[in-house]
């Protein structure tokens, strides 16, 4: 009779926790959700074809790293895609031309979507909110790769993190717009911090297009080149791809940052003039200035999907809702029934 | 009166005593204190061989960088020489050479590879190479022969100023970064990839304050080949550059161009399987009104384009002209390194097509009026 009841309960656990997994599993998509979005606006044939390839192969990684992707690049990367992004998206990529406004009297940045519309920080700060305080989660990567989205105006090491503005109360600066904290390091490479598992890389002024070279942006090894081309796919390859045959003990952004730079430039990010700061000559000024890629807040964090089958350094809280693609896999044996039960953090994926 | 003056005097000497021992402590404590701010060195061993290498544990001016430069590298071709150059890296290794060595990072099996497609398994064996150490020691020899000069370089950019910049000799190219408290030689033949990087930590404690961060100079011979042919001139590449410019993208009016320099990349791959480096002029043009630049690639042993971009920065500006009254014929040349700024004059095909048949008219017409007076004048006599 003991026994019977036992055998009930276990299977009622296992009926409870399946129902909780699955409404878990609604909420959790956006956890585990890969945006790869970029505008060709007022973009050369060259450089659509060059980003054309290279989101082709990141969304490939990705999918391979076992993210949702949605692959926007061009005519998709519209201004309320990406609006609608900032609210379930665990990472999220652009490449695109930004800049910097005064046109509602306060410091505003903003990149364009595919027909040139200006997309504002504090448009992105308003549906952020959602992800981080309505899905609960901690954590987002953003790969920013346009001018001054990290700052730079004026002077080149003006980080803009940013906050709320006191006279309109709005939200300003992208770092602050899409990871919902100032917590953050301004160099998250040689000083890692931040709250929880966000990450924003961005570049402080210009951002070179990809297939720039020149100045003090040297050649890559060759095979390697263009060479920033070359750099951001390396670095998403080691990110998400084979980084269990390049480090076993799970690769950080700021390790992947350092593959990246060590294959195509032959030293590592510390020592590449994106992380010092590269010397563009700009025609608009006829003048030389530096334009810089930054990493803020923790560049020791390693994405969800690259660490559940070791410890991650520092690992960041989980979210509060399950994660299909977060949580090992766990093999179980249900002596009532005989079958082998597949879990996946309670979901039964298999029996 | 005696006694008192007895008591004087013993107060006097013993007022000179603890002036002897006092002044004694001082100049001990002074001496000690001196002693102190003497530059203190360190000296390592590296295990399993009779190598020692003494070096200052603040790299803290040129001499001291010198020195420590090439006391590092006479170590370091020793350890290769003898084949003890894992024995350096356990000291003298970075973190990534350190742990490659250990064998904590690109430690996989044949396999692990085996289901690889041939792109993702050309970038491991990549890795693999970039991260060993593959000598060669008559360049290594080239570089200890060069560290005054290249450390004079680091003197005349300013000790310790944050500054990313290139040395070049006939035998030597160095991209030198630096910071208040560190300096990174990235050293190559030519300038290309590096091949060989140090990092120096300066202005502060560190130990070791010099490590080897990669050494790929064994790759000169074995996977490249270098061919130094620069034959044709800086002007004629910039004018076959703003013609191919013009030619491929609805000839845009190109009014500065910036040199940066000469890079050396393959070619092509000769039998061996080896690359072959040859000189290539890398161009940005600049035309008037227009967002970005185009990026200009050509060899510079045969004038021949290599590579042809339109590029630029994400949120760059226009090309103004400074001046508007600026001719059309002439193109401001700016040296990226230098900032030197030349004039070029480009040739005005039209005209000089006009004025190159005009002569040939004239004088194929006096060649051939010539030639029929002479027929005449021979048949007539």
């Amino acid at each position: 009779m003991l026994r019977v009841n036992f055998y009930s309960y276990v299977l009622l656990l296992i009926i409870l926790l399946t129902i909780a997994s699955n409404m878990g599993t609604l909420k959790s998509t956006a956890g585990n959700v890969f945006t790869i979005c970029g505008s060709t606006y007022d973009t050369s044939n060259e450089e659509i074809a060059y980003w054309n390839t290279l989101t082709d192969e990141i969304a490939n990684m990705a999918r391979d790293a076992g993210y949702v992707v949605y692959e926007l690049y061009g005519e998709s990367t519209t201004k309320e895609t990406i609006l609608e992004k900032a609210q379930n998206t665990y990472i999220f990529i652009y490449t695109g031309h930004g800049k910097f406004s005064y046109d509602y009297y306060e410091l505003h940045l903003f990149f364009v979507d595919n027909s040139g519309e200006r997309v504002f920080d504090f448009e992105i700060y308003q549906n952020s909110n959602y992800y981080f305080y309505s899905l609960d989660y901690n954590e987002r990567f953003v790969f920013l790769w346009s001018c001054f989205q990290a700052g730079g105006i004026n002077y080149l090491e003006n980080h803009i993190i940013g906050g709320i503005h006191d006279s309109s109360g709005r939200a300003y600066g992208m770092p602050y717009s899409w990871l919902y904290t100032t917590d953050l390091s301004t160099d998250g490479y040689a000083d890692p911090y931040s709250e929880y598992g966000r990450v924003f890389i961005g570049f402080l002024r210009y951002a070179p297009i990809i297939t720039y070279v020149g100045g003090s942006i040297n050649e890559g090894l060759p095979g390697y080149n263009p060479p920033l081309y070359w750099f951001v796919k390396l670095f998403f390859f080691a990110l998400l791809k084979q980084w269990k045959l390049l480090d076993p003990s799970g690769m950080s952004i700021n390790e992947a940052l350092n593959f990246a730079s060590e294959i195509v430039w032959g030293t590592s990010f510390e020592n590449t003039s994106l992380y010092c700061g590269y010397i563009i000559y700009d025609p608009e000024n006829d003048a030389y200035y530096k334009g810089k890629m930054v990493v803020y807040g923790n560049g020791n964090y390693i994405l969800i999907n690259q660490r559940w089958n070791q410890n991650p350094p520092s690992p960041p809280p989980i979210p509060s809702s399950i994660n299909n693609y977060a949580i090992p896999i766990v093999e179980c044996y249900s002596s009532l029934t005989k079958l082998k039960i597949i879990m996946n953090w309670g979901v039964i994926i298999s029996e | 009166m005696n006694k008192i003056k007895i008591g004087i005097l013993k107060v006097f000497s013993v007022f000179l005593l603890i002036l002897l021992v006092f002044s004694t402590v001082g100049v001990c404590s002074a001496i000690s204190a001196k002693e102190s701010t003497l530059p203190l060195y360190k000296t390592y061993e590296i295990p399993n061989t009779n190598v020692v290498v003494t070096l200052p544990q603040v790299i803290d001016s040129p001499e001291k960088l010198k020195s420590a430069l090439k006391r590092f590298l006479e170590a370091y071709i020793q350890c290769v020489k003898t084949d003890h150059v894992e024995d350096f890296v356990k000291v003298f290794g970075d973190k990534y050479l350190k742990r490659y060595y250990a064998g904590e990072i690109l430690n996989f099996t044949i396999a692990d590879i085996k289901n690889l497609n041939s792109e993702d398994l050309k970038i491991l064996l990549d890795s693999v190479d970039v991260f060993s150490i593959n000598s060669n020691i008559t360049f290594l020899e080239v570089i200890l022969n060069n560290i005054d000069d290249l450390v004079d370089h680091v003197q005349k950019l300013g000790f310790g100023n944050e500054t990313i910049d290139f040395y070049v000799n006939n035998d030597l190219y160095a991209y030198i970064v630096m910071s208040h408290d560190s300096v990174f030689f990235g050293i190559s033949p030519v300038k290309m990839y590096i091949l060989f990087g140090v990092g120096v930590t300066i202005n502060k404690e560190a130990y070791p304050p010099i490590v080897l961060c990669s050494d790929r100079t064994g790759w000169i011979g074995s996977r490249y080949i270098i061919v130094k042919a620069v034959k044709i001139t800086r002007d004629d590449a910039i004018k076959t550059a703003i013609k191919v410019v013009k030619e491929r993208y609805n000839s845009p009016e190109i009014r500065a161009v910036v040199d940066n320099g000469i890079v050396y990349d393959v070619k092509y791959t000769d039998e061996k399987g080896r690359g072959v480096l040859y000189p290539k002029y890398l161009l940005h043009l600049f035309a008037k009104g227009e967002k970005g630049l185009y990026l200009v690639e050509i060899w510079a042993d045969d004038g021949s384009i290599a590579n042809i971009y339109k590029t630029g920065f994400m949120g760059g500006g226009y090309f103004v002209d400074p001046n508007s009254d600026w001719p059309e014929n002439k193109v401001a040349v700016i040296d990226f390194h230098s900032g030197e700024i030349k004039w070029l004059y480009l040739r005005n095909d039209e005209n000089t097509n006009g004025v190159r048949h005009l002569v040939l008219s004239v004088f194929g017409g006096v060649i051939g009026t010539g030639l029929i007076a002479a027929i005449v004048i021979k048949r007539r006599f």
